[in-house]
């Protein structure tokens, strides 16, 4: 016992006076040691363990099922047979409409990626601005949307931008005598995509926007007076000097909420298929795949494209946004 | 001390606010109570008012005219009703042996009758060689063949239509009603079709109309021992009751309060009838006085009322769930979990299911009678009551209520069940709430109930009479603005013009105000027969009384709100259907005494809490619902196969009956059938991963199959022979598919010589056309595509549109009709590219491009508005159109779809109608290892019997809605739909051609619907578009088939099996 202690430098970090105690592991081997350290800090992990348990199952090891099968062939009912890096080379070779399904989700990733972001964080300051009465109030009404995505596109967008004329935004444009004929917003080829990126900005305000709203609140407000005292004069020079210095861990987590959720759009206004594939997704392309065409290999390698990917880009927003200190 | 203290107040505070809670939860339970249903006075008198928009109507001939105005034509002249003996004919024959009829007693008087019938010429009941033993018939409760041999002889009406034309001689000038006496012949569970003429004219428009109701009751005798292991009860079904009946001629839908009556003048006449859709025999045709009602006050005093002579012992109870019989099969015994609804089954309603109640949803349609028998211990004064409950809120009900076949008194012919929020228990009473009192003699009486429609005939009428006369106003105004449509089919309006609509239309300002003040009368009229309160049809007419005011504001308006008003009429006409819709539940009877106080009518807040509370309970009860419908425990020993079933709850109740009577009773298997949400495609294809995939699974869609069986998960049925199970024989899979199915439907399921499911349901289409728009426009129903081009003309000169389905389900039927095919013979490639397939392809996107047809519209609404008369609609167009448009009834007809003139085998000009019809199937997985016990069930639900039986079940519950879409071509002809209807349908699935599965082939109907739309959306050239789509098409099914290469080795025929050896030649 008194040997591990020697050999041991952060061993030495247990008081001295404490009893010498039975040790489950050899701390000598680098395994037996990180264990011991677990064993150690057994109550951090007791109470990681939860959210852990279900991130291996419903997280980590799907991922890493999905990276072996996209080696392979499988069709589900059938065993999957490998294939080697086939599932790939079709990928990024042979398949058009992953290429049409790609620059459909860049596009909109690029637009209501950012556009959602500032607006999360431009909303969420002008909310902090509002008397802490009604702060709630306003939080709620700007965040149901992203609540309530499939029921609320279904129905109120369905009835806004449907085809024939009775739809609201066609029977407006006729009343207003600028269009004769209904525009066929969710079956032309043009405006599918269009038409998706405003419903997504409508609904964009979700966990990212709640986590700024909260950053804001845990801004020290003697900050505001050391400011007042440093010569800031306007809300505007607040806001750059001392509230997004102060929100970088929100920004950092919003970020990475935002990247994940706009590449992995799913349905449409279009619905799939869509006209000439229009509104076709990544996601709606690994959905294709795996339901409708049994090439569930093939649907992972997809999953496993995109999961790189979004963690690329991941680690990108860490890059910017990490704090540096 | 301090501390101990705040531990109390936390423990009373607890116990405070548990209390409170609880009070609550009662006081949400009571407040669902509501004072008793008042009764309310209403007048009620069946002569109705001339249209406001027809000037002179009243001089219109009769035969044109409403039963209702006749009746005030009639009142004006002051005719009185004939009071003489029963004028009654028989029928016999002469020596020539053609059919006779002659004067009840008086066979002197015989004279020929002159007419035909469908099947052969006029003839006895007695002369038909089927029923020279008498008339035959199964009695399914005793599972025995009865024979009736003592029906009176006389006119026998096979299936199809019987006409007959003889003379009558009439003593005096008077109103007269029509008694026939008939007994209907097993048929297909309907009414049978009855219309009369006097003197070549109908003596008014209803008369086209009429109908002989057929009798049914449940054939279980010991309904109350009917129960599975759990106790839930099982419901009895429902048979024909055979048997002599006599009717007086009355509105089949119970429009109006008396039977109908006519004036005949003097001397002979000659009288014409027809008999339709149902056999039977008639007996015997009387002219009879016209019944009279007294008043309560005459009836009380007719059999000598006197306060001594009312009832004074208690109450006696008659549970109405079984009715001696009813006329209509969706009207049964129904379940109610009520704490206090009751039944003579000793069991809490609340834990098990029991049928405990009569009527429901179903018990709504006018004309429908249910009879009940009950009997009282002395003679004297009765009040009668009824613990009933209004289904719909704020809608009461009418009802016409006999005692022993006779209605006792004038109140009694339409008495209204007010509405009640939830069971109440009461006695027949007055507007002052004052009870009637019945003379009843000692011994057994019958009550009879009648649904009717009241005295809400009159708002009936008049909206429909101005929703016709709007129609009409619109196309005039169409005609003035010139008014063009869009591809969905509103109208466009140039909004910034003004159009001087008066200068066109005088009396535009007046008909507005008209038609404002009728919507506004109508409204007020339906307050007040509800018993002031409002249903929530009635906000259609609110909305359009509204509309109409602004137009009266402004007339400039109207131009431009076209498509509001034509969204108000169809608000309107499902109004229309509303006002006749009465649904009323009833558990029990009552004759007591006078002033009886009805206990435990109403479950306190109480015993509705704890109903709740058991329910929750109970619904963790596993073992409960998998013993759900079972007969008898499963145990280990026992073979049990697993179905599933994505279906609705009624659905499969039937079908677990089905097979505990039926099924496990002959074969003695087991099945546990399981209902599955949604798809169950989607629930298999994990289990199956997982090992615990069922061995069987119905209603898959077609498309399933060929996907499955690729992957070797399913079992080839072709290979199942006849054989024995039990002792009992079973089909094998060529004899079961041999008469009763359709081979073309089994092409999608044929995967490489083998077919891997059954076909369970399958649709059909049909040309559906408006009898009155046609007339109108002198045209007939078009037979082929040319015939539809011809008419085009003139349908789009009179503002008419032609309805087609847009997209690949429209162009398919092209396809197959030029002979064009998806893909090659071996389903290895495309074959859209053929000269066949262009020229289709090209001749349906004409119909966009140079005949303007709509893309998309609503059909049905636009068929019942008249603006599409005609087009091609589905089986569900057609439930639509009979459940929910009963106003149309004899105004449209239907047809085989139009098709192209081909030369077939023998040299013959046929017309090609080929259609796909969409359907679903029942599958065996691969992993099952109780295959053959699976396949036993599988012959056993796909054979004609069964599927006759389940269809029929269905039917009775959910009415023509929900008629069973079945596969088998003989279980259809069981179905009730109409000779004539049953021709269509058999007519055009001669024509089925269905599309074959193949590898890739979800490509197709993408590529194509890309393709349609470059060509007709976007106006590109159509073979670029096709070429487009064939390459597309053609690397994703090469792809598919290197995938499975190694199958496609020995034989390359993916789709097309030799199983089906008429198929491989086609």
């Amino acid at each position: 016992m008194a040997k591990n202690n020697d050999s041991n430098k952060k061993e030495s970090a247990v008081p001295a006076v404490q009893k010498p105690k039975k040790r489950f592991f050899n701390v000598e081997k680098r395994f037996g040691y990180t264990l011991h350290e677990i064993w150690r800090y057994k109550m951090s992990y007791g109470l990681i363990a939860p959210f852990f348990i279900v991130f291996i199952i419903f997280s980590l090891l799907p991922l890493l099922a999905s990276t072996a099968l996209s080696f392979t062939y499988w069709s589900i009912l059938e065993d999957p047979v490998f294939t080697g890096l086939d599932n790939y080379q079709y990928l990024f070779v042979d398949d058009p409409l992953f290429l049409k399904a790609f620059s459909n989700t860049l596009y909109y990733a690029v637009i209501v990626g950012p556009c959602g972001y500032v607006a999360s964080y431009f909303f969420a300051w002008l909310i902090n601005q509002v008397p802490d009465k009604f702060r709630a109030l306003y939080v709620l009404a700007f965040y149901a949307p992203s609540l309530t995505s499939g029921v609320a596109m279904a129905v109120v967008w369905g009835v806004m931008f449907s085809n024939d004329s009775t739809g609201y935004l066609n029977a407006l444009l006729l009343k207003l005598g600028f269009i004769y004929e209904p525009i066929m917003w969710t079956q032309d080829v043009n405006l599918i995509m269009p038409v998706t990126i405003v419903v997504a900005l409508w609904s964009s305000l979700g966990t990212g926007f709640l986590s700024f709203v909260a950053g804001f609140r845990g801004v020290d407000r003697e900050l505001y007076d050391a400011a007042a005292v440093d010569g800031v004069t306007s809300r505007f020079q607040r806001l750059l000097y001392v509230d997004i210095p102060q929100t970088m861990p929100q920004l950092l987590f919003a970020a990475v909420l935002q990247i994940t959720g706009a590449f992995t759009v799913g349905g449409t206004m279009a619905g799939h298929p869509s006209p000439e594939d229009a509104g076709l997704t990544i996601m709606l392309h690994l959905g294709d795949y795996s339901g409708t065409r049994f090439e569930v290999g093939y649907a992972s390698a997809i999953a496993v494209v995109l999961s790189v990917l979004i963690l690329g880009l991941g680690r990108i927003a860490f890059k910017l946004l990490q704090d540096k200190e | 001390m301090n501390k101990k203290k705040k531990k109390r107040i936390i423990q009373l505070s607890v116990v405070a606010g548990l209390l409170i809670i609880l009070i609550a939860v009662l006081v949400i339970n009571s407040a669902t109570k509501e004072p008793g249903a008042q009764q309310f006075e209403y007048e009620n008198f069946d002569e109705m008012e001339f249209n406001p928009f027809i000037t002179n109507e009243d001089r219109l001939d009769n035969s044109l005219l409403k039963y209702g105005k006749v009746l005030s034509k009639y009142a004006k002249k002051g005719y009185k009703y004939y009071t003489g003996d029963d004028i009654s004919y028989d029928f016999s024959t002469d020596t020539n042996g053609n059919l006779t009829i002659y004067e009840t007693g008086k066979p002197e008087t015989a004279v020929t009758v002159e007419g035909s019938d469908a099947s052969e010429a006029l003839s006895l009941f007695s002369q038909i060689e089927m029923f020279a033993e008498g008339f035959k018939y199964t009695d399914p409760s005793k599972d025995a063949e009865v024979v009736v041999t003592d029906i009176e002889d006389g006119l026998y009406a096979s299936t199809g239509k019987t006409t007959i034309t003889f003379q009558v001689t009439i003593p005096e000038a008077a109103l007269y009603s029509l008694k026939l006496d008939y007994y209907l012949l097993s048929g297909k569970y309907a009414d049978m079709l009855v219309s009369f003429t006097i003197d070549e004219k109908y003596p008014f428009a209803e008369a086209s109309n009429l109908s002989l109701k057929r009798t049914y009751t449940f054939y279980d005798t010991d309904y109350l021992e009917n129960k599975d292991i759990v106790g839930n009860q099982i419901r009895g079904k429902t048979m024909i009751l055979y048997g002599q009946r006599s009717q007086i001629m009355t509105n089949p839908d119970g429009l109006y309060k008396d039977p109908y009556r006519f004036y005949m003048t003097e001397g002979t006449h000659v009288i014409t009838m027809t008999f339709d859709r149902e056999p039977g025999v008639i007996n015997g045709i009387s002219f009879v006085a016209p019944p009279v009602v007294s008043s309560y006050e005459d009836y009380k005093a007719a059999n000598g009322f006197s306060e001594g002579a009312i009832y004074k012992g208690g109450i006696i109870k008659t549970e109405l769930e079984v009715a001696d019989f009813v006329t209509s099969i969706s009207t049964r015994m129904e379940t109610d979990g009520n704490y206090c609804t009751s039944s003579d089954v000793n069991a809490k309603p609340y834990k098990v299911t029991l049928y405990n109640i009569f009527g429901g949803d179903k018990w709504n349609t006018g004309g429908d009678m249910a009879k009940w028998t009950f009997s009282v211990p002395e003679t004297g004064w009765y009040e009668l009551g009824f613990r009933y409950k209004s289904q719909l809120t704020y809608v009461a009900c009418y009802r016409e209520i006999r005692i022993d076949d006779e209605i006792p008194f004038e109140e009694m012919k339409e008495y209204c069940f007010p509405y009640s929020n939830g069971w109440i228990g009461t006695s027949l009473c007055d507007a002052n709430q004052n009870p009637y009192l019945f003379y009843l003699e000692k011994g057994t009486h019958t009550i009879t109930i009648t649904n009717k429609v009241g005295p809400l005939r009159h708002a009936l009428l008049s909206l429909e009479e101005s929703m016709d006369s709007i129609s009409t106003l619109i196309n005039k105004i169409v005609k003035i603005t010139a008014s063009t449509r869009s591809s969905s089919g509103g109208y466009i309006v140039d909004s910034n013009r003004d159009w001087d609509l008066q200068k066109y239309i005088p009396s535009i300002q007046e008909d507005i105000a008209t038609y404002r003040e009728l919507f506004d009368k109508t409204y007020e009229e339906i307050l007040s027969l509800n018993g002031n309160k409002i249903p929530s049809y009635a906000s259609a007419i609110q909305v359009a009384s509204e509309l109409f005011e602004k137009f009266e504001e402004d007339l400039e308006k109207i131009p431009t709100s076209l498509n509001d008003i034509n969204n108000a009429l169809s608000g309107l006409s499902t109004t229309l259907s509303s006002i006749k819709d009465q649904p009323m539940t009833a558990d029990y009877m009552v004759a007591c005494t006078s002033g009886y106080d009805y206990p435990n009518t109403i479950s306190s807040g109480w015993q509705n809490f704890k109903v709740g509370v058991v329910r929750f309970i109970d619904s963790f009860d596993t073992e409960k619902y998998k013993n759900y419908g079972l007969r008898e425990e499963v145990t280990d020993d026992d073979t049990e196969i697993t179905v599933y079933v994505s279906r609705a709850r009624e659905y499969v109740t039937i079908l677990e009956n089905m097979i505990g009577e039926d099924f496990t009773a002959k074969y003695g298997i087991k099945v546990n059938v399981n209902m599955v949400a949604g798809s169950s495609e989607g629930l298999i294809m994990p289990r199956y991963v997982a090992g615990t995939a069922p061995d069987v699974a119905i209603s898959i869609g077609v498309g399933t199959p060929f996907e499955y069986a690729v992957r070797s998960a399913l079992t080839p049925l072709d290979t199942f022979e006849a054989g024995e199970y039990n002792g009992q024989p079973y089909l094998g899979f060529e004899d079961l598919k041999g008469e009763s199915y359709y081979d073309e439907v089994f092409r999608p399921i044929v995967f490489k010589d083998h077919c891997y499911g059954f076909p369970e349901t399958q649709g059909w289409s049909a040309l559906f056309y408006r009898t009155d728009i046609f007339e109108e426009l002198g045209i007939t129903p078009p037979d082929t595509w040319q015939d539809v081009y011809d008419i085009i003309p003139i349908l789009t000169n009179s503002g008419y549109d032609f309805c087609y389905n847009y997209g690949v389900g429209g162009y398919t039927p092209f396809l197959y009709q030029h002979g064009g095919t998806f893909y090659d013979e071996h389903g290895m490639v495309s074959a859209l590219g053929t000269q066949a397939a262009y020229d289709g392809f090209i001749e349906y996107c004409n119909l966009y491009l140079q005949y303007n047809f709509v893309y998309a519209a609503n059909f049905y609404m636009r068929f019942k508005s008249g603006e599409m008369p005609i087009g091609i609609g589905d089986m569900g167009f057609y439930c639509q159109l009979n459940y929910a448009a009963p106003e149309l009834e004899g105004k449209w007809a239907m047809r085989p779809v139009p098709g192209h003139a081909t030369i077939n085998e023998a040299g013959e000009v046929v017309i090609d109608r080929s259609m796909n019809a969409v359907g679903t199937c029942s599958i065996i997985l691969s992993s099952s290892k109780l295959k053959e016990e699976s396949w036993i069930f599988l012959q056993w639900w796909a054979s004609d019997d069964v599927q006759a039986e389940y269809g029929r079940e269905i039917e009775a519950t959910f009415g023509v809605a929900g008629r069973w879409t079945t596969a088998n071509k003989n279980a259809v002809q069981e179905l009730p739909y109409t000779a004539e209807e049953l021709e269509v349908i058999n007519a055009q699935w001669e024509w089925i051609k269905e599309t074959p599965q193949t590898l890739g082939d979800y490509y197709t109907s993408r590529y194509l619907v890309t393709a349609l739309n470059q060509t007709v959306l976007q106006g590109q050239s159509a073979r670029v578009a096709i070429e487009d789509a064939i390459r597309e098409i053609n690397k994703e099914m090469r792809r598919k088939q290197e995938q499975y290469w190694d199958i496609l080795a020995d034989g390359p025929d993916p789709s097309i099996g030799s199983c089906l050896h008429s198929l491989k030649e086609n």
